[in-house]
């Protein structure tokens, strides 16, 4: 005997069985994490790869300092000695560069 | 840069589905000798887990093919055929391996049961229990997901579930029906 | 008026499950793994046994006969 309903329920049952199973699988697609951070050389070199993008900021934002014009640069220094009013030109040789 | 993991996905997705639809074509063969439940008529049962049994097949079947499309275990063919020649994790792959094609066998040997005679295919069928158990095993110790708890739930109810119902099925007489009159 | 319940069994569905021998024993028994069955039975257990064949492979016709006087 075949039994219609049986089989159509299995076949709605395992279809959709196996797209959960996909989507929970996806969820966590490497190999658990912990089991990574068990190893001392991948512990180190994500430590690493912290420390380098943390450098990496920093040189960034130096770069980007030293490459703007001079009084640009005086403005823009992250410093507390800045001025409320703009300061005279005191040297000649910045007076003759700023014109 | 790490590889598309569609396939590695759909690997473990179709093992688990495999391994449910496993476990489910075995409760569906114990409930037909122990008939726990009145309502079920034995026929359908048997239908159905002649059925669950074959998408079963198909789930391993994709598991199979994901595996060899993949590139995170490096399978061959060879592996897939002969229990034991996977580089990766050679003896869970290998129970797992043994375990689909015993289920291969049995599935098709209820088409030829008149050709082996129905004794011999009675005393092959007891194989079931030997490919629900290497297919656990290859779960649990090949498995990707095993680790998480969700993953170890299902191994764990469907190994109990099985085991109560193969208890009973040994030990209890099957339900017959209580008298009545003609239909 | 009684019910009698011929029987027929499908040599090539039975696959020896005995599920009929447990209904009703007194109709039903298992030679060399397939099913033989009395010719006919008054027995209503029959019609539980052919349900409870799991490949269908038992089939019950229902006559009435007359009562022998």
């Amino acid at each position: 005997m075949t039994s219609h309903h049986g089989r159509l329920y299995a076949l709605a049952a395992s279809i959709l069985l196996f797209f959960v199973a996909w989507a929970v699988v996806a969820a966590h697609p490497w190999a658990a994490p912990e089991a990574a951070a068990r190893d001392p050389r991948l512990v180190a070199l994500a430590q690493r790869e912290q420390r380098l993008r943390n450098e990496a900021g920093l040189v960034q934002r130096v770069v980007v300092h030293r490459s703007q014009p001079p009084d640009a640069r005086r403005r823009n220094r992250p410093s507390s000695r800045r001025c409320s009013r703009p300061r005279p030109q005191r040297h000649p040789r910045a007076a003759a560069s700023a014109s | 840069m790490r590889a598309d993991p569609t396939f590695w996905l759909i690997a473990r997705a179709s093992g688990l589905t495999a391994y449910v639809l496993l476990t489910a074509s075995v409760l569906a063969g114990l409930v037909l000798k122990s008939r726990p439940f009145r309502g079920l008529r034995p026929a359908a049962v048997a239908d159905t887990h002649r059925f669950l049994a074959l998408l079963g097949l198909g789930a391993i079947a994709l598991h199979g093919a994901t595996l060899l499309l993949d590139g995170t275990v490096h399978l061959t063919p060879v592996a897939l055929i002969a229990p034991g020649a996977s580089p990766y994790r050679r003896l869970p792959v290998g129970l797992g391996v043994l375990a689909a094609e015993l289920m291969v066998l049995v599935y098709v040997s209820f088409a030829l049961r008149r050709a082996i005679g129905t004794r011999n295919w009675r005393r092959l069928h007891w194989a079931t229990y030997a490919i629900f158990a290497a297919a656990t095993a290859h779960g649990l110790a090949a498995g990707t997901d095993t680790p998480q708890p969700w993953a170890f739930a299902i191994y764990l109810g469907a190994i109990g579930s099985v085991a109560a119902a193969a208890a009973w099925r040994s030990f209890a007489p099957p339900l017959t029906q209580p008298r009545r009159t003609a239909r | 008026m009684t019910t009698v319940y011929r029987i027929e069994i499908d040599r090539s569905l039975c696959s020896g499950f005995g599920a009929c021998v447990d209904e009703a024993g007194d109709a039903f028994r298992l030679e060399n793994g397939i099913a033989v069955a009395v010719a006919s039975s008054t027995d209503p257990r029959v019609l539980a046994a052919a349900d409870a064949c799991p490949m269908g492979a038992i089939t019950i016709i229902e006559e009435q006969v007359e009562e022998a006087a």
